[in-house]
């Protein structure tokens, strides 16, 4: 990543999760690395079964022993290895320095508490407030976040509120301890694209606002495009390419993020323009050959891409793991 | 969208299978002993279960009765096998009455819904809200004690419990897309029942019938219990503890033995079906 | 070209309990021209999935016409609509959901040829294996294996194969790829490209993504919350949106390029309104930028404002 050369907020070193499958040990995620600087916006990009939301989910311990998946590799969070936490003090950090919004907000809120109760209890758990001063803020917080009236929606529950506004409402909770790293993980893909816009907007708002660190996970290289600074496409449980938004988009090196922007189908062309497909299928994971995950499906695959599995080159500033890169000049500017 | 998978995935990949488990062996070891002695009862030498020998009555277990004798003087052994037949008898065919019946109401009530449903509902409700043990009371005193009609009560006792299962889950299937789409291409609602969901029912309504047994043979042993079960002098497992209570200070064995025999196989049917239902779990099996 | 399907009127509603009702679709009059693609864009709540379902009788709409190539279908029942069935299939969202678990892909793929009378077993196998390799599957990879073998794409291609083997006239296309991986998308979109193509079909095309709607759509038409905003050939929709709501459906499709600026959002602040509870007057005011007075007293009729376009809209953005 090309951020600012000072200690990164978030230090992610060969990160791996395994789980155990009727089907045979399963590699979910493979020696991810990456680092985030403070106030910088990281976009996950990968398909379903990439890897992309149990990484994050290993990171903050969702997926862990409990969930009878392995996970092994370095977390440095400030510096400090969050794997070597004691219990007490990861939920501490959990609770006050890193906030987490997920798909769903139906899911993720508790459909028997009111609003502005849930809202409040971090700031009751970790910040001390009193139920009063609690209440107070979880009213600021979702007039911060664009909910009208906030005074009366805080005392409602989430099965009174829109997709868009329990969203809205997930994400005051995430911000209420004022974190350091906001976690989205696919913050809008249940919702409609105008709602969407929305979110995003307010997402970004309040990243930039509060100078927060920023990971969104998501499918949709719209959504990435507009929204991150940097970009991690992963394939197959594997971290595939890293570079400056602006680089992933204008000259991607990895044939697969190449192959997935040509895909994708474009307002600006005519109607019936045929649509460049990827032809087969990502790879089945339990699975696993000795090569690229992407060779079965690349345009430039060689005896070497079957054989080897290509590591994550760093050259100028940006990663790809390809033995025949893309694009001729020079890489991105550091 | 895809998202939703990928979530999906990661679920079912961190639930492993419940796969085969030493534990389940003394369970199913059991059933199939039990099953296996009642259907041999009248090839493997054992004395005949109603023949009186007063002199020997209320003998514990020895080398000539190995379980000893009641109040009688039977053979317990001869007994306890014989009463698995009557127990497995009514265990089996009773829920397969309750499934027949409940299952085509449920069905019916879960893919037509409106008022097909408010009936069948209301015909559960009424049979629910009658107490079960009495309706089987009034049922074979009024009919008359036999093998045939005990097991037609509680057959008929079972229907509720299996039409709400089937109901239940032809509600959850019929509104899947594949059902739709078996409409779009003109399907009868007689195939689309009998072909698109029925297969689909079939392994809850396996894992209902064998949690079912088990209820059904604890009936049927309250039933002789009170003295309207399975007549005399057929063997059952219910009769037996009736006439072991007589003289469970003199002879405590002759009530312990078949309601521990009652215990071991009920606990096995539950534990296998619990197996069973995991592993028709739709989640699971998907992998 | 002539209409081969012609909505009149339509209106769906749904009871929600307590005597209360969802105006799914409210008043909705579109045709769809023989071997044309006609894309149907819209939000959750617009009611373009029950405009679907009601057009295939999937149940009868509470008012209105359906006309398919000159048969009404809410006048037909029993065994003459069943038999008019074959003539329009469907395509659903979810792929998985769509195939019976249970079933064979053979069986599945053959099914609507026992259904409809094909009593010779070597007639279907044959066509059966036809319409596989026609939607790109090995038939003899894939004929005795279940649904839940396959990925998400391949189950489409299933699902694509089950609605051609019967040779429909037309096939409705429910989000036919928003539940598919993005690099498996282009795949199913060129191959229904391909089947209408090669089998003469006439697709009503359902999404959310306006930039898939585009690449396969001849002609578009938007809906928001149960009625009709806009109608107008592909190309000139997406050049000059003339109901508002179009407009702001545009403006919040993320771009995948970082040199498109996120534009203005075209929609005043909040959220979209319930369906059970729809506004007076023209259902997209409470947040249209452009609203005035007249939109909350009056309902904005479908009108023509150029040939071949319609726009529900008391002030269009164009024309």
């Amino acid at each position: 990543m090309n951020g600012p050369s000072n200690t990164p907020l978030l230090s992610v070193r060969n990160a791996q999760v395994n789980f155990s499958t009727a089907r045979g040990p399963l590699r979910a995620v493979d020696g991810v690395s990456f680092d985030l600087h403070a106030g910088r916006t990281l976009g996950i990009v990968g398909e379903s079964g990439s890897g992309k939301s149990v990484l994050v989910r290993s990171l903050i311990g969702l997926v862990g022993e409990s969930s009878g998946a392995g996970v092994a590799g370095q977390v440095l969070f400030e510096g400090r290895d969050l794997r070597g936490l004691s219990p007490r003090e990861f939920r501490s950090v959990l609770g006050t320095e890193i906030g987490i919004v997920f798909q769903d907000p139906m899911t993720s809120l508790n459909p028997v508490m009111k609003i502005g109760r849930q809202i409040g209890e971090g700031l009751r758990l970790n910040r001390g407030l009193d139920s009063k001063a609690a209440a107070r803020r979880a009213v600021e917080l979702l007039n911060e976040v664009g909910i009208p009236e906030p005074e009366r929606r805080a005392q409602q529950y989430p099965h009174e509120m829109s997709g868009g506004m329990r969203q809205r409402v997930a994400i005051a909770i995430a911000i209420a301890c004022a974190p350091k790293l906001l976690i989205a993980d696919e913050p809008t893909t249940a919702l409609d694209v105008t709602v969407q816009r929305q979110i995003l907007d307010l997402l970004q708002g309040e990243q930039r606002q509060r100078g927060m660190a920023m990971i969104l996970i998501t499918h949709d290289l719209g959504v990435a495009a507009g929204r991150s600074d940097d970009i991690m496409v992963m394939y197959a449980g594997r971290a595939v390419e890293t570079a400056a938004t602006r680089e992933i988009f204008r000259s991607p090196r990895m044939p697969y993020t190449e192959a997935l922007l040509r895909s994708l189908p474009r307002l600006s062309d005519a109607t019936h323009t045929r649509l460049s497909a990827i032809p087969g299928r990502p790879p089945d994971l339990a699975r696993r050959s000795g090569g690229c995950a992407f060779g079965p499906r690349c345009l430039y695959r060689t005896e070497r891409c079957d054989a080897e599995q290509p590591p994550l080159t760093m050259v100028g500033g940006r990663g790809y793991a390809c033995f025949h890169p893309r694009g001729t000049e020079p890489g991105g500017a550091a | 969208m895809s998202a939703s998978a990928a979530k999906g995935a990661v679920v079912a990949a961190t639930q492993p299978r419940r796969r085969w488990h030493w534990a389940l062996a003394l369970p199913l070891g059991w059933l199939m002993l039990v099953v296996v002695l009642a259907i041999t009862a009248d090839w493997i030498g054992l004395p005949d279960p109603s023949a009186q020998e007063l002199i020997l009555r209320r003998k514990p277990p020895s080398a000539e009765f190995l379980l000893g004798t009641d109040n009688l003087g039977r053979d317990m052994l001869s007994r306890v096998i014989y009463g698995a037949r009557t127990s497995l008898i009514v265990g089996i065919c009773a829920p397969i009455l309750g499934l027949l019946v409940g299952g085509a109401i449920g069905m019916s009530a879960g893919y037509f819904r409106g008022k097909v449903d408010m009936l069948a509902v209301g015909f559960i409700d009424i049979l629910l809200a009658f107490p079960s043990l009495v309706l089987a009371l009034t049922f074979t005193a009024y009919l008359g004690q036999s093998l045939f009609n005990v097991t037609l009560a509680l057959g008929i006792l079972s229907i509720p419990a299996a039409a709400r299962v089937a109901r239940a889950n032809t509600l959850a299937w019929a509104n899947r897309d594949f059902v739709l789409a078996a409409r779009t291409i003109g399907a009868s609602d007689w195939r689309i029942l009998t072909r698109e969901i029925l297969p689909n029912l079939l392994p809850p309504m396996f894992a209902f019938w064998l949690v079912a047994i088990s209820v059904i043979i604890v009936a049927e042993g309250a039933l002789s219990f009170l003295g309207l079960g399975i007549p005399a002098p057929q063997p059952s497992w219910g009769g037996m503890i009736a006439d072991g209570r007589e003289a469970l200070d003199v002879a405590p064995h002759t009530a312990l033995i078949p309601a521990a025999v009652m215990f071991a196989t009920v606990l096995s049917l539950n534990f296998v079906g619990d197996m069973v239902r995991n592993m028709v779990d739709p989640r699971r099996s998907a992998l | 070209m002539s209409d081969l399907l012609a909505i009149r009127n339509l209106v769906v509603e749904y009871p929600v309990g307590g005597g209360r009702h969802v105006h799914a679709v409210s008043d909705v009059t579109l045709s769809v021209k023989q071997g044309e693609t006609l894309g149907l864009v819209g939000e959750s709540g617009s009611g373009k999935s029950s405009l679907a379902r009601a057009l295939l009788q999937l149940p009868p709409p509470k008012a209105g016409a359906v006309v398919f190539d000159g048969q009404d279908l809410t006048q037909m029942r029993g065994q003459a609509l069943r038999a008019m069935r074959p003539r329009l299939q469907m395509i659903f969202q979810d792929p998985i959901a769509s195939l019976n678990p249970r079933r064979k892909v053979a069986e599945i793929i053959a099914e609507p040829l026992i259904v409809s009378g094909v009593s010779d077993a070597a007639e279907r196998t044959r066509r059966v294996r036809a319409v596989m390799e026609a939607v790109g599957l090995d038939p003899d990879l894939v004929w005795n294996r279940r649904p839940h073998e396959f990925s998400g794409g391949q189950c489409q291609r299933i699902a694509i194969a089950r609605a051609l083997v019967l040779e429909p006239s037309l096939i409705v296309c429910d989000e036919p790829v928003s539940a598919l991986d993005v690099s498996i998308r282009a795949q199913i979109v060129n191959l229904l490209e391909d089947m209408k193509a090669r089998f003469g079909l006439t697709l009503l095309f359902i999404a959310h993504d306006l930039a898939v709607v585009k690449s396969v759509s001849d002609r578009v038409a938007v809906m928001y919350l149960g009625r009709l905003c806009e109608v107008a050939d592909s190309d000139s929709l997406f050049a000059t949106p003339a109901h508002p709501y179009t407009a702001a459906l545009m403006a919040a499709i993320p771009v995948p390029d970082p040199d498109v600026p996120l534009g203005d959002t075209k929609l005043k602040p909040g959220d979209p309104p319930s369906p059970l509870d729809p506004p007076s007057g023209c259902r997209f005011r409470t947040r249209c930028p452009h609203a005035q007075p007249r939109c909350t007293d009056e309902v904005p009729p479908l009108r023509q404002i150029a040939p071949g376009r319609e726009v529900a809209c008391h002030f269009p953005l164009v024309g």
